[in-house]
């Protein structure tokens, strides 16, 4: 073997060295700082809404990571099912982290969703949720801010059936929207999610 | 014993009108226990129709509730939109999934609130005039 090759081989092995030692702690960089994704950018914001217990902001939640979700209560089948997808994936939450999640649910169905109503269906589900809703004019504006499409029936009678689309929305403790899930995301899915964003919460 | 033949025709023929139809199979079904106030809820379960003709399913009816539909939930992108069906179709040999996210039963005006684990009895209305009598566990989903 000349030495020159010996070098090469050398170096070549130096190199996978240093590749392997600096893999490690760039994957756990990156499993620990979590980034936002560049589709969710500018997606979202504050808003103010009614609840049971009087007005309740998102900056309310500053602090907290929150799973969020337009809906309606007299839905059967998407409300319920990504409402139960939300609550497990906060009881996963480990307890010293308990009262850093939280969740909230807006109706887009002031007509029928009172603030009453909608505590007594969120609390169903966790204490931790909140109930909100507010005039088709806020919650307009709202929808349309958070790219969530919702369409109440021009003819409504007793009974009727609200279009709305199903984003689960994952909100850091800075009230950015960092991530979108649905009601058939895997609870520990979003659970692990909140955590690593909770890492970053002192 | 010819007396006897009429009232034992309209016995048989009312017992075949209530008693499952032997060739359309109900299974694993269940219902989504409500949150309290909620007079809304939605069944799941499996058709199996192992006839060789088509059947169809025409409506679907409970005690405790005012009214029963079969619903379709239609996703577009990422908004859900839930379309009523007038009857559901069983084509021969074959299953029909009622899942969450897909088809459902909606019970609308619930008479009482509903308990895990109870069972809840409804009627699926087959085309023919036959029904199917299910009973359906209340399952809490949390």
């Amino acid at each position: 073997m000349s030495a020159a090759r010996g070098n090469l081989q050398v170096a070549g092995l130096a190199m996978l060295l240093a590749a392997v030692l600096l893999a490690g702690p760039f994957l756990l960089y990156q499993r620990l700082v979590p980034s936002v994704p560049a589709a969710l950018t500018g997606l979202g914001g504050d808003f103010t809404l009614q609840s049971f217990w009087g007005p309740v902001s998102l900056h309310d939640f500053q602090g907290k990571v929150v799973l969020l979700y337009f809906g309606y209560t007299h839905c059967p089948d998407a409300c319920p099912a990504a409402l139960g997808t939300m609550a497990r994936a906060l009881r996963m939450v480990p307890g010293h982290w308990r009262e850093q999640v939280a969740g909230v649910f807006i109706s887009v169905d002031p007509a029928r969703d009172t603030p009453e109503r909608l505590r007594d269906y969120v609390r169903f589900f966790d204490a931790r949720i909140v109930g909100l809703t507010g005039t088709r004019r806020m919650l307009q504006e709202v929808a349309h801010r958070w790219r969530a499409d919702f369409s109440l029936p021009a003819q409504r009678g007793a009974h009727y059936a609200v279009e709305h689309s199903t984003f689960i929305y994952l909100v850091n403790a800075d009230g950015q929207v960092v991530g979108l899930f649905d009601e058939r995301t895997a609870s520990e899915e979003m659970a692990l999610a909140m955590q690593r964003w909770l890492g970053r919460v002192q | 014993m010819k007396k006897l033949r009429l009232p034992l025709i309209l016995l048989l023929g009312c017992w075949s009108l209530t008693v499952q139809a032997a060739e359309v199979e109900v299974r694993d079904a269940w219902v989504r226990l409500p949150p309290p106030g909620s007079d809304t809820v939605a069944v799941y379960m499996v058709v199996r129709n192992m006839d060789a003709q088509e059947h169809r399913l025409s409506g679907v009816s409970c005690d405790e509730a005012a009214e029963g539909e079969f619903h379709a939930m239609l996703r577009q992108g990422h908004a859900m939109q839930m379309v009523h069906l007038q009857g559901v179709d069983l084509p021969p040999g074959e299953r029909v999934v009622f899942a969450p996210g897909g088809m459902h039963v909606m019970l609308r005006g619930l008479r009482r609130m509903l308990r895990e684990g109870e069972l809840l009895h409804l009627h699926l209305h087959l085309e023919d005039g036959r029904r199917l009598n299910i009973a359906a566990p209340v399952r809490d989903m949390r």
